[in-house]
């Protein structure tokens, strides 16, 4: 449903992306017929006291465009109130088209109720991680006479709904095509659980099932709870609800949480492009990456309240947002989770471990304040690694098919970064070791990161303008980090595990020994390709199975080629302390 | 085009003596108990919201120790059935004696399940809202909420344990950097509220509640002590944070102004909303207080407090209030001001890493060491 309305020739158009810590505005224009990067501007998110309207941070950043750009862009009326000028006027004011994304809303909270699914069914409903949702509760129509509802038993439905007032009951069944006993049962719960909300804030029910079960339960529902309903043909098209349930799942996010947001009306007066969720339209972007280049790509999101990992190849799009998974107020939480050597460890320096927890937990508090000396950069980008291993810790363990690689570990061809923890992070090596360390990919990848945080702007575009897509692309929107080859297998510190040779574009050749346990670096500026030979060790692998050597052609970045041959999974000595010496020593191989 | 550069900082309030209006609002229509002109303290019951439904269970199996079909069949009552409360619910005969389980509360049987429970739909409590600051309630929102009015020395600080109480000033340390001993406290200070300088130990924090203070000051606590500043009953105020070494001095130098007066301490804190700050208030008999008003932009001559290292916690006064970009120890790249600090100093600042301490006076705590 978003995304349908862009300005079709639109020449210039400006970006925000509220989220929920700051709010960014990019401006782009067309540039002798192609689209460029103009400026950016940052400001806080207003969601709270005293503003409490996401009016007044955009207003703010593209405020801060303007003075990056020497372009008025926003135009105030009589009582005093400034909104985007639009379209682009004679003197090249203004802009063609206004686009918003944003990600500062609560998730929405569902309960999801079905009968036995068949495993195509349950992989449908993997769509439900893709829409800011956080599932409370999951309960099996009861079928049988021992009336337990999956692993639960009715109370625990109760005090679920009690303690957590979700916004959606989520009905699944794909095999009934008449109500059973237990279908009768769900409604008759679902009365009880009415009683619970007030009658203007019930949950909105969504049937997903064959049509004649549908048509029952909505004629019994509909005078109580807001419905929506997903017509499915049979078990064996289990698959095919993934579409209808998304664009239901997004019309109610629209609904329950964006449109509710203070201030959302009157910035929606301001663009004919429905405001979108940052998720959404990210995950666009890189589905059309992944189509276009016919590539698997991975893409990180570390938000300050919400993280986001999509995995994109030309047949799959999986996109699975973590809410409250993040580097903004949620950190202490982080902390208590994991534990502090989690995130110590991979803070170099001698910063004594209490100190360090003072400071994040200050930054938790603070989570706008930008780190002003080293140690407290490192600790912020050590959070940052903390985060991303718990957003990728359950999805890794069951890898799609083309994305496991030696050992279960993931393999992939691009790794995106983003977020301001990766877009922010001075040094690209920082940002590349950062995305390395957390992810810890095996064979052959190329890293990039989302500098300027156009992701989720491209996808947005990508409907209407695809040309505007491919010209940002073109420009490299995108930061190229680099090239890394993972060397994995058998590896012993200190032992010869790979000899490379790189062979530059005039002939010149260079060549490397590699050994166990090392990070190492090699610059080869952004646009750059060489050729480059690998030779692993007997049963070490680059990718292409133990011992098997290659040729390949490996584009550039500013960090230039690095060859990890730490191992998978990465080896840690035993003490923090030790630890903490050995995040220097990688640091330093990749010039962070 | 706008071009006149201006950067809105955070801000606290650290002022001698200000006027604060407050909003209070219900989450959904409800009743008010308090008029115009009405005098509050924090902890007056301003406004409740409508009663709600919740759920209640009565575990009818884990009461007579039975298995759940055993216990379902002692079971008097059925889903839809209404009962009052101390009505029978559950009743296991024996051959001496017969045992009751009578509903804690009236409400209605919702359902019961198979592990031999009873589910309840009760009544409880709507939302009760309280003043949260001591003062006048200038404005009513009919249903939804009021505004109340403080007049006096007021104080925001960083962290709080939730509580609020009212209670005489008392400092125990005359130097914002000091420390205090759990021997300092004894029955002098019971019903205080204590200003203990740089920071407590736990056996500070427990010594505090044996002598049944009704608040402690302090400019921070180790992050593995706010589990058990949570726990006491009394309020917990840090002006800093975790990481601050010394009370900053313009705030230690209310506190130390109005030694022995009474202050009302609302130790409000919830980290996903960084603008709910804690706050003491020291009342003042005064007609013509300013009103303090949010959203200023920095100016030359604003008392701030910086919050990132190396210079986290130090208090000085802005000298440019635009000085442009410049890139940080780290390598970051901020917009920042310049910032004086109390030794001349000059220091170039991210808007993002100072707040403004507004209606602060004065740089040096009199009789403190520099912070």
């Amino acid at each position: 449903m978003f995304g349908d309305e862009f300005v079709e020739g639109a020449e210039s158009f400006l970006y925000a992306d509220i989220g929920t810590a700051w709010t960014r505005a990019v401006l782009v224009d067309q540039v002798e017929g192609r689209y460029q990067f103009v400026a950016r501007g940052e400001a806080r998110t207003t969601l709270e006291y005293p503003t409490a309207n996401i009016v007044a941070g955009v207003q703010e950043a593209v405020r801060e465009v303007e003075r990056a750009s020497s372009r008025a862009l926003l135009i105030t009326d009589s009582e005093g109130d400034s909104r985007v000028l639009l379209p682009e006027d004679e003197d090249g004011d203004g802009v063609d088209a206004f686009l918003v994304t944003t990600s500062a809303f609560r998730p929405l909270k569902l309960v999801v109720f079905s009968t036995e699914l068949p495993p195509a069914a349950r992989a449908a409903l993997s769509v439900l991680h893709a829409l800011y949702t956080e599932i409370v509760g999951t309960f099996t129509v009861p079928d049988r006479e021992n009336g337990r509802w999956g692993e639960h038993s009715v109370a625990d439905l109760f005090q679920t709904v009690d303690r957590e007032r979700p916004d959606i009951m989520l009905f699944v069944a794909f095999g009934e095509t008449e109500p059973t006993p237990g279908v009768e049962h769900f409604l008759h719960v679902l009365q009880a659980l009415n009683n619970l909300y007030d009658v203007r804030q019930r949950p909105t029910v969504v049937i997903v099932a064959q049509n004649t079960l549908v048509s029952h339960m909505v004629a019994q529902i509909e005078t109580m709870n807001p419905v929506e309903r997903v017509v499915v043909a049979g078990e064996e098209d289990a698959g095919d609800v993934r579409h209808p349930l998304a664009e239901v799942m997004e019309k109610l996010l629209h609904e329950r949480r964006l449109a509710r947001m203070p201030g959302f009306g009157a910035l929606q007066a301001w663009s004919e492009t429905p405001v979108q969720p940052t998720a959404v339209a990210q995950a666009r972007t890189i589905g059309l990456l992944a189509g276009q280049l016919r590539r698997r790509l991975v893409f990180v999101d570390v938000g300050g309240e919400h993280s986001h990992l999509v995995m994109a190849d030309a047949g799959l799009v999986s996109s699975i947002v973590r809410p409250g998974l993040g580097i903004g107020f949620r950190l202490q939480e982080l902390l208590e989770r994991v534990g502090p050597e989690a995130i110590f460890r991979w803070v170099p320096g001698l910063l004594p471990e209490r100190e360090l927890a003072g400071l994040l937990v200050h930054r938790s508090w603070y989570p706008l304040v930008p780190p002003a000396t080293r140690d407290a950069l490192w600790l912020e980008q050590a959070a940052g690694r903390a985060v991303l291993q718990e957003l990728v810790a359950e999805p890794f363990r069951h890898l799609p098919e083309s994305f496991s690689g030696a050992n279960g570990h993931l393999t992939c061809d691009y790794i995106i970064g983003a977020g301001g923890v990766i877009q922010g992070a001075p040094e690209p090596g920082q940002a590349l070791l950062l995305l390395l360390d957390a992810l810890q990919p095996t064979g052959i990848v190329h890293m990039m990161r989302d500098r300027l945080g156009l992701v989720p702007a491209l996808g947005v575009l990508s409907q209407t303008e695809p040309e505007a897509v491919a010209d940002l692309l073109a420009q490299h929107v995108l930061e190229s980090l680099g090239t890394v080859v993972v060397v994995s297998g058998p590896i012993q510190s200190g032992k010869e595990v790979l000899q490379f040779r790189m062979i530059h574009p005039d002939g010149a050749t260079y060549t490397v020994t590699v050994e166990g346990g090392r990070l190492y670096r090699e610059y080869l500026e952004p646009g750059l390709r060489l050729e480059l030979e690998l030779r692993p060790a007997r049963k070490v692998d680059v990718g292409l199975g133990p011992g098997q050597p290659v040729r390949i052609q490996v584009p550039g970045g500013t960090v230039g080629l690095v060859i990890d041959a730490r191992g998978r999974p990465l080896p840690w000595p035993d003490s923090l302390a030790e630890q903490r010496r050995q995040v220097q020593e990688w640091l330093f191989d990749v010039g962070g | 085009m706008e071009s006149f550069r201006t950067h809105v900082p955070e801000e606290v309030i650290v002022s001698p003596c200000v006027r604060v209006r407050r909003e209070r609002m219900l989450k959904a229509l409800g009743q008010l108990f308090v008029r115009i002109g009405q005098f509050v303290h924090p902890h007056d019951v301003v406004a409740k919201g409508p009663e709600r439904t919740a759920v209640r269970l009565v575990d009818v199996a884990e009461e007579f120790k039975l298995k759940p079909k055993a216990a379902l069949k002692t079971i008097l009552v059925e889903p839809g059935q209404n009962v009052k409360e101390q009505e029978p619910l559950a009743r296991q005969s024996g051959l001496f004696r017969r045992k009751e389980l009578l509903a804690p509360v009236s409400g209605r049987v919702m359902e019961i399940d198979a592990q031999g429970r009873v589910v309840l739909q009760v009544m409880v409590e709507g939302e009760t809202l309280r003043a949260g600051l001591q003062g006048k309630v200038i404005n009513l929102m009919p249903r939804y909420g009021v505004v109340i009015e403080s007049v006096g020395a007021f104080v925001q600080g960083v962290w709080g344990n939730g509580r609020s109480h009212v209670g005489i000033l008392r400092l125990l340390v005359s130097a914002p950097d000091e420390m205090v001993s759990p021997e300092q406290f004894d029955v002098s200070v019971r019903g205080n509220i204590v200003v203990v300088g740089r920071t407590a130990s736990a056996e500070v924090l427990e010594a505090a509640a044996r002598a049944r203070v009704h608040g402690l000051i302090m400019a921070s606590l180790r992050p593995e002590l706010l589990e058990v500043a949570e726990r006491q009953d009394y309020a917990v105020v840090l002006t800093e944070g975790v990481v601050g070494t010394a009370i900053a001095a313009p705030i230690f130098d209310i506190l130390r102004r109005h030694n022995g007066h009474e202050a009302v301490v609302h130790a409000a804190f919830h980290p996903a909303r960084p603008r709910l700050r804690p706050d003491i208030l020291i009342p003042l008999q005064v007609e013509d207080a300013p009103l303090f008003r949010p959203g200023r932009p920095l100016e030359a001559g604003d008392v701030v407090r910086l919050l990132a290292p190396p210079l986290l916690g130090k208090v000085g006064k802005v000298r440019d209030p635009w000085a442009g970009l410049g890139v940080l120890e780290s390598g970051v790249e901020a917009q920042g001001c310049e910032v004086e600090l109390p030794d001349g100093s000059l220091h170039f600042v991210p808007f993002h890493a100072l707040e403004r301490l507004s209606g602060a006076e004065t740089l040096e705590a009199e009789g403190g060491s520099e912070v």
